[in-house]
């Protein structure tokens, strides 16, 4: 397992105590995984949060009929989260997470997590400031993608 | 200028214009003067005070303009026409420019003008003022138009002062009138029985000796005073200027604005009439066989969409846009580009608006309920003087073509020995027949340079398809350059979109040419493009990252097979780490990428003042003359491209600039 | 898309004509010394004005279209134009906006016909008269009534060297004034479609004492509706205003919006 030093080199620790830390991190796993790995599967059961704690890996969203590679919408990297779905009941991923190449996670059961965050409102508020973060990140990035900003002027 | 309060002044008898006028004829000037023609009295070529408007006079109010009888025989008894003197200074065309091919290399032939000498008659106090404006733009700035020039030089001027003001003037409110301070070489006043004399220079002088003119008296002296202070109470406008400039400025905003912009036709009246405005369009024209070919130049307007045009969309498409333009040009920005104010307070612009809009009237509304004034970047004197045709060209030979992407090359070129630019800076490329275009310079080699061009158009259409061999013309180089300076001793981060990569190359390649600490002088490339197949300088990029203080990120819009690199945009990869505040940030692509680059940085603390951005605008003349590629004080041709963000953050993201 | 030609030494180009009063293929043969230098460097394979009948053959690098859609045989011709050609030029008022014929687009087709024609059962036209770009993708559309000559010819030296003609869409005011025309509406009030108006023709008629007529449609950002207020206020009667704006190009969209408001 990893020691708070370590932990709170991740911005998802950061404005935690290290109590506060601890107890998520009781909730966690870690694990290694090589490259070409699926991780979690579009349409399925969202239930860990991962950190990624070293690798990248790819969301792609399943369009019948062209190749998976192309169907990459954004990749994620060491310090940022994947399976912010996880933190709501009942919802299911929204892409497929593939590891590109050797990758090390933390993986934090999300049922828990959210029993944790009910419980104890401060890690609660801390966890969804950070997630609201990073959904807005990828939102922004989505917009900037969607308006395709590269394309040749004439389209 | 002598000062014209220092020289005697005058009387001359009323037949003693006939006389002025013979001296000027017999002295080889080309008389233009007041006359009526078609319902308006307009500066055309004359020979004696026959041609004069005598016993005219005009009324003016807003969308109108008539002429009417007087009473007397005043022979300058009106204010101002539709015409100003631009006309004959800056003219409504002109060709200025002509190119040949021979032997596989590009000759310009740039001005030759030899004008007729010209004496203008009946100059106003705000025309003579306009005149000073247009000076500024055209002569007093770091490229001299030698067409302007030529003519200017070629003039001798008549101002008449003001004894009486229109329904529409302001002169008074903006400095300029009624009385001719300076500038011209004789001044008259006209009364019913004789003129008043003055001489302004010691050409006006000479002149003044030959006429039979004898010393006014105390009490035509006096006369003066007073017609010009009853000039001032009649004028028929006013336009409170205290503090205006940045008023303006800081009420970019303002509701007013959309009041004018659903009214105003966009027609370009008011900027044609206007004795200032001085915005052109450079184009080639036609040359159906293989003769030279021709630039011309003519009056534009930012009214006209394609003033703000660039590769496939304008920068002010609504009518609301181009009248804030204008307004704020001429009453604001002028400032900060010319160290004065923009209007001289004729009222033209409001008697030729088919609708009569009131140019005072949207500044008064917008005085009466403010937002408050921003602060305006103050005039910059120029440090130095580029002693050629603005126009004029090297025709440099293309020694080695890299096709970087389907639809962009990189082309080196064999440059002048006396060529020398820092990164940052652009030339402006010419095929003569087709058209010439701005890019930044994408790297220099000795006596070569580099240029990366995207095909996005006609003229880069036929740029990208020439090959080794072939002739290019190239002017510059233009503009601000890179800090380079801020770069020592400090966390340097380059954030790329695209093209934008070209820009940033001559100052990558510098920062990887030193040794710099990688704990703390470490240089991070930040690059965003389409697609793999968009990517540039496929080998060079790869050894950037040899020098270990360097690193390159890539990441890509959308994926394609084989690629294991990131996906998404650059405010992504910027986040995932603090940006120290202390660190340099360059930053060169789209303006939306640019825009949420800055609100990323800012989140970490980021100083404006670190912040460097490459801008781009439409441009035809890259010397600050065209007026096009204005962003309120600036102009991208000189004052950059390159910014800091403290200097655009005003107008950054504002859309209509 | 259309196809690609055949290698060919020189382009080749066709003019065609659709509804029209042929004026516009007139200006193209006014051009006289311009068109041998023309003829020098490009062929012209069809040009029904200029030569006797025959059936056009394409493909053609350059096709220029004069005339509107005005019968259903044009609806299909301009298909077959725009398959068979890489550039497609529409040049003059009918071409892009329908022309004086689409008039009819404002009354009972089936009217005009029994008024005008004895047998009108002979007569096999469209309810409406419309420009070609309603039918199939322009590469570029050259306004005027007719089109202004030295504009055409840019148009199509433009179109051999690739570069972006330099034809303004701006006002017909840009033109009186750098012409250092007095303006007729400011001075006498005279009805003006010149600040509406897209330039090229020169600004003649304000040199002549006459207000702008619109032979050229309207520019973009026409502010047709401010114009006509002024115009109004300047005593013009409602039928007076819907007359001015209902003339040449009457079938373009600025002008036939800014007439139907004044019906």
């Amino acid at each position: 397992m990893l020691t708070d030093e370590q932990l709170k080199k991740y911005g998802f620790f950061k404005p935690l105590t290290d109590e506060r830390a601890a107890a998520i991190v009781a909730l966690a796993k870690t694990i290694n995984l090589p490259a070409d790995t699926e991780v979690l599967r579009e349409g399925q059961q969202a239930d860990n949060l991962y950190l990624v704690l070293e690798g990248r890996l790819s969301l792609a969203m399943y369009v019948p009929g062209r190749a998976p590679e192309k169907s990459i919408v954004s990749t994620i990297s060491r310090g940022e989260l994947l399976g912010w779905s996880a933190l709501l009941p009942g919802r299911m991923w929204q892409a497929t997470a593939r590891t590109l190449k050797p990758t090390r996670l933390l993986a934090i059961d999300g049922t828990k997590l959210r029993e944790l965050c009910d419980r104890d409102h401060e890690i609660g508020y801390a966890v969804m400031k950070h997630v609201l973060t990073v959904v807005g990140q990828r939102l922004t990035e989505s917009r900037l993608q969607l308006l395709d900003m590269f394309a040749h002027p004439d389209g | 200028m002598a000062d014209p309060t220092a020289t005697p002044m005058l009387t001359l008898p009323p037949d003693g214009l006939s006389e002025l006028f013979a001296r000027l004829v017999q002295q080889g000037w080309r008389l233009v003067g007041p006359t009526v023609s078609n319902g308006a009295i307009i500066y055309d070529e004359i020979q004696s005070p026959d041609d004069l408007p005598t016993g005219w006079t005009d009324r003016q109010a807003p969308g109108q303009y008539t002429l009417e009888k007087r009473d007397d025989q005043r022979s300058f008894g009106y204010v101002v026409g539709p015409q100003s003197w631009k006309k004959e200074l800056f003219l409504p065309h002109e060709v200025v420019q002509t190119s040949s091919l021979n032997n596989g290399t590009f000759h310009w032939h740039g001005a030759n003008p030899k004008p007729t000498p010209t004496a203008f008659i009946g100059v106003r106090a705000c025309d003579l003022a306009a005149i000073g404006i247009q000076d500024r733009v055209f002569l007093e700035g770091t490229y001299v138009d030698p067409h302007y020039q030529a003519r200017r030089d070629a003039t001798l001027i008549i101002a008449v002062n003001c004894t009486e003001a229109g329904a529409l003037c302001f002169c008074d409110s903006m400095g300029t009138g009624p009385q001719a301070r300076q500038g011209y070489d004789l001044c008259l006043t006209e009364f019913d029985d004789y003129f008043l004399l003055e001489s302004g220079s010691d050409r006006g002088k000479a002149i003044a000796t030959q006429l039979p003119a004898t010393t006014a008296k105390p009490e035509q002296q006096a006369a003066l005073t007073t017609a010009l202070d009853n000039c001032r109470q009649q004028m028929g406008r006013t336009l409170n200027t205290d503090g205006l400039p940045e008023l303006l400025f800081g009420n970019l905003e303002h509701p007013q604005w959309d009041v004018v912009g659903d009214a105003c036709l966009a027609c370009g009246n008011c900027t044609m009439v206007c004795p200032t405005c001085f915005c052109h369009s450079i184009d080639e024209t036609p040359d159906l066989a293989s003769g030279p070919a021709v630039r011309e130049r003519s009056w534009d307007s930012c009214f006209s969409e394609e003033h703000s045009h660039i590769h496939g969309w304008s920068f002010q498409p609504t009518v609301k846009d181009r009248y804030r333009q204008w307004a704020t040009h001429k009453l604001s920005s002028w400032h900060s580009q010319f160290g004065t104010s923009g209007c001289v307070g004729c009222g033209r612009c409001i008697a030729w608006c088919p609708v009569g809009i009131d140019i005072t009237e949207q500044v008064t509304a917008i005085q009466h309920s403010p937002a408050d004034p921003a602060p305006l970047p103050d005039f910059k004197p120029i440090t130095w003087h580029a002693r050629k045709d603005p126009l004029q060209a090297a025709s440099a030979r293309i020694e080695h073509i890299t096709q970087e992407t389907h639809d962009v090359v990189t082309l080196k070129l064999q440059m002048p020995d006396n060529y020398r630019d820092q990164p940052g800076q652009f030339n402006m490329l010419a095929l003569p027949g087709i058209g010439e275009v701005p890019i930044s310079v994408s790297g220099d080699d000795g006596g070569a340079i580099e240029h990366t061009v995207r095909n996005v158009g006609k003229v880069t259409a036929a740029i990208t398809a020439l090959s080794v061999g072939d002739a290019l013309g190239v002017r510059g180089p233009y503009g601000s350059t890179w800090p380079l300076d801020q770069m020592a001793g400090r966390p340097v981060t380059l954030i790329a979109g695209g093209i934008g990569l070209a820009p940033m190359r001559g100052v990558i390649r510098h920062l990887v040419s030193q040794t710099r600490d990688p704990a703390t002088e470490w240089v991070s490339v930040i690059y965003g493009a389409r697609d793999q197949n968009a990517l540039l300088f496929n080998n060079e990029r790869k050894q950037w990252p040899t020098n270990p203080a360097v690193k390159v990120a890539i990441t890509l819009d959308r994926a394609s097979a084989g690629w294991r690199g990131n996906v998404g945009t650059v405010t992504t990869l910027l986040q995932r780490k603090h940006q120290p505040v202390h660190g340099i940030y360059l930053m060169c692509g789209p303006e939306v990428m640019m825009a949420a680059v800055i609100r990323q940085l800012s989140l970490d603390g980021v100083p404006p003042e670190n912040i460097y951005l490459s801008m781009e605008r439409n441009m035809k003349c890259a010397t600050g003359h065209c007026g096009r590629c204005q962003y309120g004080p600036h102009f991208i041709c000189k004052d950059g491209p390159v910014f800091s963000y403290a200097q655009v953050r005003p107008l950054f993201g504002t859309p209509g600039f | 898309m259309p196809d690609t030609p055949t290698p060919s030494p020189r382009p080749r180009l066709g003019v065609f004509k659709l509804a029209s009063c042929d004026g516009c293929q007139l200006t193209l043969l006014d051009c006289e010394d311009e068109l041998l230098l023309l003829g020098e460097q490009i062929d012209i394979v069809h040009f029904p004005e200029a030569t006797s009948p025959g059936q056009p053959h394409g493909p053609f690098d350059v096709a220029i279209i004069e005339g509107s859609v005005s019968t259903p045989e044009q609806r299909d011709e301009v298909q077959a134009i725009r398959r068979n050609s890489t550039i497609l030029l529409t040049i003059g008022a009918c071409a892009t906006s329908g022309g004086i014929q689409a008039l009819r687009n404002f009354g009972d087709h089936d009217d005009y016909r029994r008024i005008v024609y004895a047998q009108p059962e002979y007569i096999s036209s469209l309810a409406t008269s419309t420009p070609v770009a309603d039918h199939v993708p322009v590469d570029f559309e050259l306004r005027g009534c007719p089109v202004n000559k030295h504009q055409l010819l840019e148009l199509i030296t433009a179109c051999l060297r690739g570069r972006t003609p330099a034809i303004k869409n701006e006002s017909v005011c840009f033109e009186c004034k750098r012409n250092g025309t007095v303006c007729v509406a400011v001075t006498q009030q005279m009805p003006c479609l010149g600040p509406v108006t897209h330039a090229g023709c020169g600004a003649i008629c304000p040199a002549f004492n006459r207000g702008c007529f619109g032979c050229y449609g309207p520019k973009e950002s026409a502010a047709t509706a401010q114009l006509a207020e002024q115009m109004r206020a300047n005593g013009q009667s409602n039928e007076a205003i819907k007359r001015a704006f209902r003339l040449f190009t009457a079938g373009s969209e600025a002008f036939r919006k800014e007439s139907q408001r004044h019906e």
